[in-house]
Parts: C-alpha cells; sequence; structure tokens
C-alpha cells in the first residue's frame, strides 16, 4: 500500500504540469500599446513587442532588432490585437504593458473604445500610463529613441521622470477608470507629440483635456503645471520669474510643495473655492545678482515667487472657466464637503462653474541660496 | 446525543470562527456596490451580528449539550422539527455550493482562464473532502497559520499601498440617503455574519457553550475589524471605482508597485482567498456531512464525504455563470432567503422552548 501511495506520489510529481503554462519563448511581450481611429473608422492598433533574445545577450551580436513594432486593425480594439497574431509567431502577452497611446483623432471620438477593454481583460495591468498623443498614436509607437534600446520603456521612463519639471500629469489608465465612474466631468491625461518627424524624436509635456470620453483641447506646460498644482502633485521643476526690477529672469527650484484646496461660502453666500499652496524653494538661478544679502530684497524674491506660481495656477483655471469643463472637479470638492448644498447645484453646474470664484493662496519659502551667494 | 467528540483549543475555534466569517469576502468585499460608506454599513450589520450572537447564546444556554437539529426536534416536535433539519442541511450544502462556485469562478476568470473550470472544482473539492474525512480538529489545526498568514498579508498591502490612499473619498462621511446602506447593510448581514448559525449544528461536539460563544465572538470581532481593513484600503485605493471592480482586492493589490521592485501583489491576495475560502468551504462540508449523519442516526458521517463531495462539484458547476449573476444573487436575493434559518427560525425556536419553561440537557 504504501509502495503504491509512493508511486503515485512520484507521478503526480514527474507527469504533471501547469495546464495552462506559457513558456517565456512562446510569448510576444508587448511593452507598448498604440491606438488610432483608421480611416475607415476601424481601429488600428500598434504594439511593441521586445525580442528578448536580442536584449538579453547584447555581445553574442546579431539577432536583429531589440524591438519589432506590428499593427493590425479591427472592428474593435479586441479583435485588433487578436488579428495580430495573423502577424506575430508568438501570441500576445499584455502583462508587461507600460505605456497606451491614444491616437488624437480617437481621443476626439471616444477614448472608452479603448479604456473598456484594457480594464475588463486580466492581462493588461491598470497602473500603464494613458496619455493621449497630438497626431497618431502608431507614430509615437514607431518612433526611436537616442537613449535605451526598447523605446516603449524609454516613454514610460520619461513618463515617470517627469517629476522633475511637473509639466505634464503621470496619468494612469486606473486614475483615469476612478474619476470616470465618480462621474467626473473632465479628465486630464498626459500629452505626447512628435516633435519632427525626421529625427523621430518625441516629448511628453503638457496635457489633454477630455470631456468624459472626448477630447476637447490641450493644455500647455503652464497649465498643466497650474493643474497639477491644484491636485498636490508637483514634485519639483522650475518657476521662471521675470524680474522686472534688474531684468532678467530669475529662477526658482521647487523642492516641496502642499496644496489644500477647500470650498469657501462667501460672506454674500456665494460659493467659492480657495486653494492654499505651500511652497518650498530654492534658487535655481539669478541672471542679475541683486542685494541678495538685503533683507528687503529677500522679501520682493519671495514675492515674486508667489506671483510666479499664482499665474501658473490662475492659466489653468481661467482655461477650465473658457472651456466651461470642471476638469479640475471643484465639483467633487463642495460634494465632499457640503453635499446639501452640492445636491441643488448638481444639475446646473455647467453654468455655474464658469463664474466660480477662486481664490488662490500662495505661501513661498526660500530656504536656500546655493552654493554662491553671487556668480559674480 | 454526541455524534462525535472534537478537541480543540479555544484558540483554535476563535480562528475558524474568524476565518469562516471572513471566507470569501476578503476578495468580494461585502457592501462594495455602496462604495465609500462601505464601511458604515459594516458597522450596522456587525451590530446585528451582536444581537443575533445574543440570541444564539441565550438559545445554546437553554440546551447546553443539543445540537441545532435536537434543538429544533424539541421545539417543534418531531416532524416539523424534521423539516426544519432538512432546510436548515440544504442550507448548507446550498453555502458549500455557493462558495465552491465563488472559488472556481475567481480561479476560472482570472488565474487559471484557459482551465476547465470541472478540473478546478473537482481538485478544490477533493482536498476539502480528505480535511473532512480527517475531521474537524484537522481543519481547525491548519487555521492558525491561514489566519496569520492572511491577516498579516492583507495589513502587508495595506501598507504598500500607503502612497496611492487618498482619504478624501470618505467625504462626505454621511450619506445623503439611508435605504442603499440598510439594504447593503441586510447583505453583509446575511453574509458573512448570519452564517455563523452553521457553528450551532457542531458546537455540541466542540464542548460547553461557556467555553464555544466567548471564542465565537472573539473571532467575529477579528473577523469584523479585518473586514473593515479590507473594505476601507479597498475604498481609499480605487475611489469609487471599488463599485465596478469584479475583485476589488485583487485589483488593489495589482496597484502595488514600490520602486519596481514589491510589485505584482495580487498573488498574495489569491493566497489568502485559497486559504480562507478553504476553512469555510471544510466547515460547511463538515457540518452537512455531520448533519445528515446525525439526523438520520449513522455511526459515522465518513462514507458521506466523498457522494457529497460529487454533488457539491457538479451542483456548483451547475448554479452560475459568471461573477455577475452571482454577485446579485448574493446581493438581492441571497438575504431575504437566508433571513429564515439564520433568524426567524433560531427566535422561534427560541421562543417555544422559553415559554414551555423547558430545561433540557
Amino acid at each position: 500500500m504504501k509502495q503504491r501511495l509512493l508511486l503515485g506520489l512520484l507521478l503526480i510529481i514527474f507527469f504533471t504540469g501547469c495546464y495552462d503554462r506559457r513558456e517565456l519563448d512562446d510569448l510576444a511581450i508587448v511593452v507598448g500599446l498604440g491606438v488610432d481611429l483608421a480611416d475607415d473608422g476601424d481601429i488600428l492598433a500598434t504594439v511593441e513587442i521586445v525580442n528578448p533574445q536580442v536584449l538579453g545577450n547584447k555581445s553574442a551580436g546579431g539577432g536583429g532588432e531589440p524591438v519589432w513594432v506590428i499593427e493590425s486593425k479591427g472592428q474593435t480594439l479586441f479583435e485588433a490585437i487578436r488579428r495580430m497574431i495573423h502577424q506575430s509567431p508568438n501570441k500576445l502577452f499584455f502583462s508587461h504593458n507600460q505605456i497606451i497611446v491614444i491616437g488624437e483623432e480617437l481621443a476626439n471620438k471616444d477614448i472608452f473604445l479603448v479604456t473598456d477593454f484594457l480594464l475588463r481583460v486580466e492581462e493588461p495591468r491598470e497602473d500603464a500610463y494613458l496619455i493621449v498623443a497630438e497626431g497618431k498614436a502608431g507614430d509615437i509607437i514607431r518612433a526611436k529613441i537616442g537613449i535605451g534600446s526598447v523605446p516603449a520603456l524609454a516613454i514610460e521612463k520619461m513618463i515617470s521622470s517627469n517629476w522633475a519639471t511637473s509639466q505634464a500629469p503621470m496619468s494612469q489608465l486606473i486614475a483615469f477608470a476612478k474619476q470616470t465612474v465618480a462621474k467626473a466631468p473632465g479628465v486630464v491625461l498626459g500629452r505626447i507629440a512628435l516633435r519632427s518627424e525626421k529625427e523621430a524624436e518625441i516629448s511628453f509635456n503638457g496635457a489633454a483635456v477630455l470631456k468624459r470620453n472626448k477630447l476637447v483641447d490641450w493644455l500647455t506646460e503652464t497649465e498643466a503645471r497650474g493643474y497639477l498644482w491644484i491636485k498636490d502633485q508637483v514634485k519639483g521643476g522650475t518657476v521662471v520669474v521675470k524680474d522686472t526690477k534688474y531684468g532678467g529672469n530669475i529662477s526658482y527650484e521647487i523642492a516641496r510643495e502642499k496644496t489644500v484646496c477647500r470650498p469657501k461660502i462667501l460672506q454674500n453666500g456665494q460659493m467659492s473655492i480657495e486653494i492654499d499652496i505651500a511652497v518650498t524653494s530654492r534658487f535655481a538661478g539669478l541672471t542679475d545678482s541683486r542685494e541678495i544679502e538685503n533683507p528687503t530684497a529677500w522679501s520682493e524674491y519671495v514675492l515674486d515667487l508667489e506671483e510666479g506660481v499664482k499665474r501658473e495656477v490662475r492659466s489653468v483655471i481661467d482655461k477650465a472657466q473658457t472651456l466651461q469643463l470642471d476638469f479640475l472637479d471643484f465639483g467633487a470638492l463642495i460634494k465632499q464637503y457640503y453635499p446639501q448644498i452640492w445636491q441643488k447645484k448638481e444639475s446646473n453646474w455647467d453654468k455655474e462653474f464658469p463664474m466660480l470664484p477662486v481664490a488662490i493662496k500662495v505661501k513661498a519659502q526660500i530656504n536656500s541660496v546655493g552654493m554662491v551667494k553671487r556668480s559674480r | 446525543m454526541v455524534l462525535e467528540r472534537i478537541n480543540l483549543a479555544k484558540k483554535q475555534i476563535i480562528y475558524v470562527a474568524a476565518l469562516f466569517m471572513l471566507g470569501p469576502t476578503f476578495l468580494i468585499p461585502p457592501a462594495q456596490e455602496i462604495g465609500s460608506y462601505g464601511w458604515i454599513a459594516l458597522t450596522i450589520s456587525y451590530m446585528g451580528f451582536l444581537l443575533l450572537f445574543s440570541l444564539y447564546r441565550a438559545l445554546l444556554n437553554l440546551a447546553p449539550d443539543k445540537s441545532l437539529f435536537e434543538i429544533l426536534q424539541l421545539a417543534f416536535g418531531r416532524w416539523l422539527g424534521l423539516a426544519f433539519s432538512l432546510f436548515y442541511l440544504f442550507y448548507f450544502v446550498f453555502l458549500l455550493t455557493l462558495i465552491v462556485a465563488n472559488f472556481a469562478d475567481f480561479i476560472d476568470s482570472v488565474v487559471l482562464i484557459h482551465t476547465p473550470e470541472l478540473v478546478i472544482t473537482i481538485f478544490l473539492v477533493a482536498t476539502a473532502a480528505y480535511a473532512v474525512r480527517k475531521g474537524f480538529e484537522s481543519i481547525a489545526r491548519i487555521s492558525d497559520i491561514i489566519l496569520y498568514t492572511s491577516v498579516s498579508i492583507a495589513f502587508l498591502v495595506f501598507l504598500f499601498l500607503i502612497d496611492k490612499i487618498s482619504l478624501d473619498v470618505f467625504r462626505p462621511v454621511w450619506p445623503s440617503s439611508w435605504s442603499p446602506i440598510f439594504k447593503s447593510s441586510l447583505s453583509v448581514f446575511a453574509f458573512p455574519f448570519g452564517e455563523t448559525v452553521v457553528f450551532l449544528s457542531i458546537f455540541n461536539q466542540l464542548g460547553k457553550p461557556q467555553k464555544t460563544m466567548p471564542s465565537l465572538l472573539w473571532g467575529s470581532l477579528i473577523a469584523f475589524i479585518s473586514l473593515q481593513l479590507v473594505t476601507v484600503r479597498n475604498v481609499a485605493t480605487l475611489g469609487e471605482f471599488v463599485k465596478y471592480s469584479s475583485y476589488p482586492s485583487y485589483d488593489v493589490a495589482r496597484l502595488v508597485d514600490i520602486g519596481n521592485v514589491i510589485s505584482r501583489a495580487e498573488i498574495l491576495i489569491s493566497i489568502n482567498f485559497l486559504g480562507m475560502g478553504y476553512i469555510k468551504a471544510t466547515t460547511m462540508y463538515y457540518s452537512f456531512c455531520s448533519g445528515v449523519a446525525e439526523l438520520f442516526k449513522l455511526k459515522s458521517y465518513k462514507h458521506l464525504v466523498l457522494p457529497v463531495g460529487v454533488l457539491v462539484s457538479l451542483s456548483s458547476l451547475l448554479s452560475f455563470k459568471t461573477t455577475i449573476q452571482n454577485l446579485y444573487f448574493i446581493a438581492e436575493i441571497y438575504p431575504y432567503f437566508v433571513f429564515v434559518p439564520q433568524v426567524i427560525i433560531i427566535a422561534l425556536a427560541y421562543i417555544v422552548l422559553r415559554v414551555r419553561g423547558k430545561k433540557v440537557g
């Protein structure tokens, strides 16, 4: 009996395996996905697949390109992706996909055509970056980047190291889903653009504003920074202020910041939003040295910086109010703090939002002059 | 008559009770449909459970040595008691089916997509059947390791997510309309808290109510706190998206990413689910088999285990096609149906015994 049992156990160990296993050499690992609208209204998907054999042993040489880009068309995104099997020897594997680029035309039509599939299917991850391309998404996926052998991974890095300028939102798919489900009137996604056809250089800056599922406008770098100030997502970057007194520019480097947004009822009973920004920064460049040791001049520097930040925040609020689209989600703030008042306002919010008074208070601190007091 | 004596330490009863209540709820947190108010529904339903608990305790104090089925026969007479007992057995096997279906559905739709559901179900049920045949003591013995790992995994995932958490979603704190909250509370009350009625059928095998009932209470407290942690974590991480996610805890763990080193923690959640669901399934399985044996005066429940396993595997395959149906059933139909065995029959039995003034056992 014991021997039979032992035999059975041995059989289990040696003669079984994972039912649904897929080995690395049977997978086409997708690292980037671009989705466009084809001319005939179909979905055109472009994927970037890494070639692990080339990536693994660079010294061996040969073996072709490190990445392979294929595209395919279908009535839905899923059909387009499944049809890629006609071109690829291996089945596409999406668990390592880092970026999802939406082409401008498709974003103009309906971005939900893409996001539903990505959220529903279990392979793609929700923390991939979801960004909108100015122009065709396929061109972005196909673009070569000077550094690193896998362009999609380079773009992913470009996005995640964007905190150093904080001029574009690091928008992930999950954040989009959260806002959409919460019925936010507008969503802001990062913008990626091809800078020149010849060099195939790309840049990730600014942002795309979507009215729920449709692209309505773009944000400039400054406006995107303003958006990030409001969302408390500025992690670094420079604020450049014109030096009115002495000429030239002063650049401040943002070290830390903390933003608190609260709705407030004004004395006349009107609803308003108050934005409090506390920013700590240091001098990063003075084109013209003022009397930096002089205490009165110092407070002017602080004021200049505060004005600079205020301008950035104001620019995005103006943009939102001219667009008549509350992509800053002030409505949700009012709902959080004054639920009763919000119930009355909710239906008419589109009309009320452009008139909403917004007070911006910036408290700046300059805590370092740098390694030198003066450079000339 | 006591079919079988089970020797368990107090601690083990606490762990089994806690895991039984947690069960699959770690994966599909209750009250997810009301999003950020989930914690309120959870608290209300736990209050309800405390009332239910005092009812159960009072009933067991009236008849300390009796099992649920004997109490039913004492209260309602032979035939009506038998009918109610059969109803309870049906409820047990039904709940077992539901859990197995839940399991297989999750594994089939998330982890092993191309594996036939039958294969998954057979292996799950076979493992459970093996444990049940070995007796309740062996089930209880693995409970502490499962509880420790599961709760610490839940807490660990919470810590890993600390930078992605936003507490703003909990504003406004009080809902504008309470009726959906109460409706969810009822469904949380039925699943998982009210399901502790199962323990009434095996507690007489475990010892005196003075020993078992406090353990049940402590177990429920552990379950409540852990569930609250999971609910708050999911809502704070996913925001309103939690309402539409099929497996919120799983989604939450997918978002874990600490410096590209600690990431893709979702498999931890699967381990959690398997461990806790296993305890729940085996407890239900054991209760059903020992209940049948007791009711039909069999010498042992052991030869019932395999046939029951086959029936459960098949009926779980036939029961639900998708998670949506499963969740709809749990939210919309199940709470009203199980209110009868969980509360009404027990309350009736208590009143009858009390009025008759019978002190039994």
